[in-house]
């Protein structure tokens, strides 16, 4: 008897225990993320529109509209704040906390450069759904492609690398099997002024680069330096995805990248971090987050005692401000979490990096919302429009000529919901 | 009738006798709990989520005292002459073997309540209810092969070389399946090395619960633990014949 009463009140310890362990919140769905929004000053992600009404319908923006619609929809008032698409980090590496870390500072989506192909996998589904999320959706690379002893084979990552032309096709073929969105090479010149690792040749970037174009895919190429951007334009790159600073761009490269229709994503918050780093430490005191402990970590590293010549900074601006006028498509990618830069946040640096390099306030909130959409072909994210995911920010009034405004966003929705 | 009442007794007085040994379960129990809250939680320099860690830890810390449990136990019983004892007392050796069981598995559900709590207070880990009982469930009756493999090294060890061997078997297999760092990140011949280990797909099975696992198929690493299961069972058996002569 005593044994059986002994029995019972174990089970019931053992209920009472698992039955109150924390699970994930939902909300009621059919009316959280379905509502009318509005008067608000949209930026539809290419520019300000005369509507002034969004109507979002289970987590799709289904409408526009200039009057209040007649609908029986959760209605939130606003008075005239700026509401934009959510913002998208074109050049990140994502593992563990990066996607919920990102939300938290309003990057709805984030394009992955180079990271597990089976973190990858598992959230793809989550970018055509409306599903209540904590985190950003994600694109990515999943492995790059380099040469033997090669940048990124540094993080023992089992990275395959590429020893041949012939074996490129393979090489891209295994990617996108593994789920890649997109081919991510990474190239440096032989002989080029800043020697990185060992780099694959230029044969077999423009083997790899074909063979992506042949899937039907884009191929996006990590350059440190002018002459491997030459290099990589002439091969055919849709995209780099690093500035560089060894020089300005010059007027062939510039003329090259516009008549191809190269993007670039600039990834100065890194440069700068690099270069000078004082900028974080700038917009930190003058912003004053809160920032998680992985972000202030990631911020702290450095990257060791690296000396360069103060004209590089100048270099990087200018290039970035050259290609912009010659209306080559600017990115913004933060590259985090690298030394110096942080999830989410450094996208907020980034922006500022291209505002000082002369972008107008627009051109900085397109780097980060429909340019990416449209050079990497998302499907629902970067824009406010009828079938797109609604993933919001609501900004302060001053947004329309206050950049900073994004530090402190009033309000953040991811799929319809808000955070 | 007698026999049930065997059983019974016989798991009752294992529980009581390691329940009277907390110089044994303390540290066994705080073990895993430590190491997850140091390496899952406060060191987590892997690509995990705290999810993530929380299944990989919790795998961890069945693992060890199930082997733990009956290896050292075992060859101590031996040493003793214990075992002696209780062959050629009335109850049937298979009521000592699953009474052990029956105390290494309320050890475990310790170990993992224990676990589940600190990983969603300090880690913020979020499942729902199904999937917090899924995995205890997975996690428990998972234990079954690693208690078997205790049990061998319990019947072939002294009762002074046990620990070491234990740790020398359990340790390196634990690394293997990816338990401390996830297995992606593992040179490509661990992956081949993995597909061997019981840690391995028991692993697997447990983060096939919140969705995690590498893709395969769950019957598959199934069928990987119930062979190794039968493998370990045979050789536990004949092990056991020949100790008998």
């Amino acid at each position: 008897m005593k044994k059986i009463l002994l029995l019972l009140a174990a089970v019931v310890a053992v209920l009472a225990i698992v039955l109150n362990l924390p699970t994930p919140k939902t909300a009621d769905v059919a009316n959280d993320n379905s509502f009318v929004i509005g008067p608000v000053n949209i930026f539809d992600g290419e520019k300000w529109r005369e509507e002034k009404f969004v109507v979002v319908h289970e987590g799709w923006i289904t409408k526009l509209s200039m009057q209040r619609p007649d609908l029986d929809l959760p209605y939130r008032e606003t008075q005239g704040q700026v509401l934009m698409p959510g913002l998208i980090d074109a050049h990140v590496h994502v593992w563990g906390e990066a996607l919920q870390q990102s939300l938290n500072f309003g990057v709805t989506t984030v394009i992955d450069m180079f990271g597990d192909p089976n973190f990858l996998q598992q959230h793809k589904a989550a970018r055509a759904e409306t599903r209540q999320a904590k985190h950003a959706d994600i694109f990515g690379a999943g492995y790059l492609v380099t040469a033997p002893n090669g940048h990124g084979t540094q993080y023992g990552i089992p990275v395959p690398t590429l020893s041949e032309p012939s074996a490129a096709p393979e090489a891209v073929a295994k990617r996108l099997d593994s789920g890649s969105d997109f081919i991510k090479i990474v190239y440096t010149h032989a002989g080029a002024a800043y020697q990185h690792a060992p780099s694959i040749s230029y044969t077999e970037l423009e083997a790899t680069i074909k063979a992506a174009h042949q899937a039907q895919h884009l191929a996006v190429v990590h350059v440190a330096d002018h002459a491997s951007a030459m290099d990589a334009v002439k091969a055919g790159a849709d995209g780099l995805v690093h500035g560089f600073f060894d020089r300005p761009a010059n007027d062939e490269l510039v003329q090259l990248m516009r008549s191809n229709g190269t993007f670039i994503i600039p990834t100065m918050a890194l440069y700068e971090g690099m270069l000078r780093g004082e900028l974080n430490d700038d917009l930190l005191t003058a912003e004053n987050p809160e920032l998680p402990a992985s972000a202030k970590a990631s911020l702290n590293k450095s990257f060791g005692n690296t000396r360069f010549p103060a004209h590089f900074y100048n270099n990087l601006l200018l290039t970035t401000e050259r290609l912009y006028q010659a209306g080559v498509p600017i990115l913004a990618g933060s590259d985090a979490p690298n030394p110096t830069t942080a999830h989410g946040w450094s996208l907020l640096v980034e922006l500022d990096m291209l505002q000082r390099a002369g972008l107008p306030l627009e051109s900085v909130l397109h780097a980060a919302t429909a340019a990416p959409a449209k050079a990497f072909a998302l499907p629902h994210q970067g824009r406010i429009a009828d079938g797109m995911k609604a993933d919001l920010l609501l900004l302060d009034a001053s947004a329309t000529t206050n950049l900073r405004a994004l530090f402190h966003p009033q309000a953040v929705w991811k799929n319809g919901f808000e955070l | 009738m007698l026999n049930q009442n065997l059983y019974v007794k016989e798991a009752g007085y294992d529980l009581l006798s390691l329940w009277r040994t907390p110089a044994f379960f303390l540290p066994a129990i705080l073990f895993p709990v430590t190491f997850y809250i140091f390496f899952g939680i406060v060191f987590n320099f892997s690509s995990g989520s705290g999810q993530y860690m929380l299944v990989s830890y919790a795998c961890f810390g069945m693992i060890g005292p199930a082997m733990f449990n009956y290896a050292t136990a075992v060859a101590s019983d031996r040493a003793h002459g214990w075992l002696t004892l209780k062959r050629i007392a009335p109850m049937p050796l298979s009521a000592y073997v699953a009474a052990k069981y029956f105390s290494s598995l309320v050890f475990a559900l310790c170990i993992a309540l224990i676990l589940f709590v600190t990983g969603g207070i300090f880690a913020g880990v979020e499942l729902y209810a199904w999937q917090w009982f899924a995995l205890l469930l997975v996690l428990l009756i998972g234990t079954l092969p690693f208690a078997l493999i205790g049990l061998l090294l319990g019947l072939c060890l002294s009762d002074k070389g046990a620990p070491a061997v234990v740790n020398l078997v359990y340790l390196p297999m634990a690394f293997l399946s990816g338990l401390w760092v996830p297995i992606q990140f593992l040179p490509e011949t661990a992956q081949y090395i993995a597909y061997g280990l019981p840690a391995y797909h028991y692993a697997q099975l447990a983060h096939a619960v919140i969705g995690t696992s590498q893709g395969h198929s769950i019957w598959l690493h199934v069928a990987a633990l119930v062979g190794f299961t039968i493998l370990l069972t045979v050789l536990v058996h004949w092990r056991y014949q020949r100790l008998s002569h």
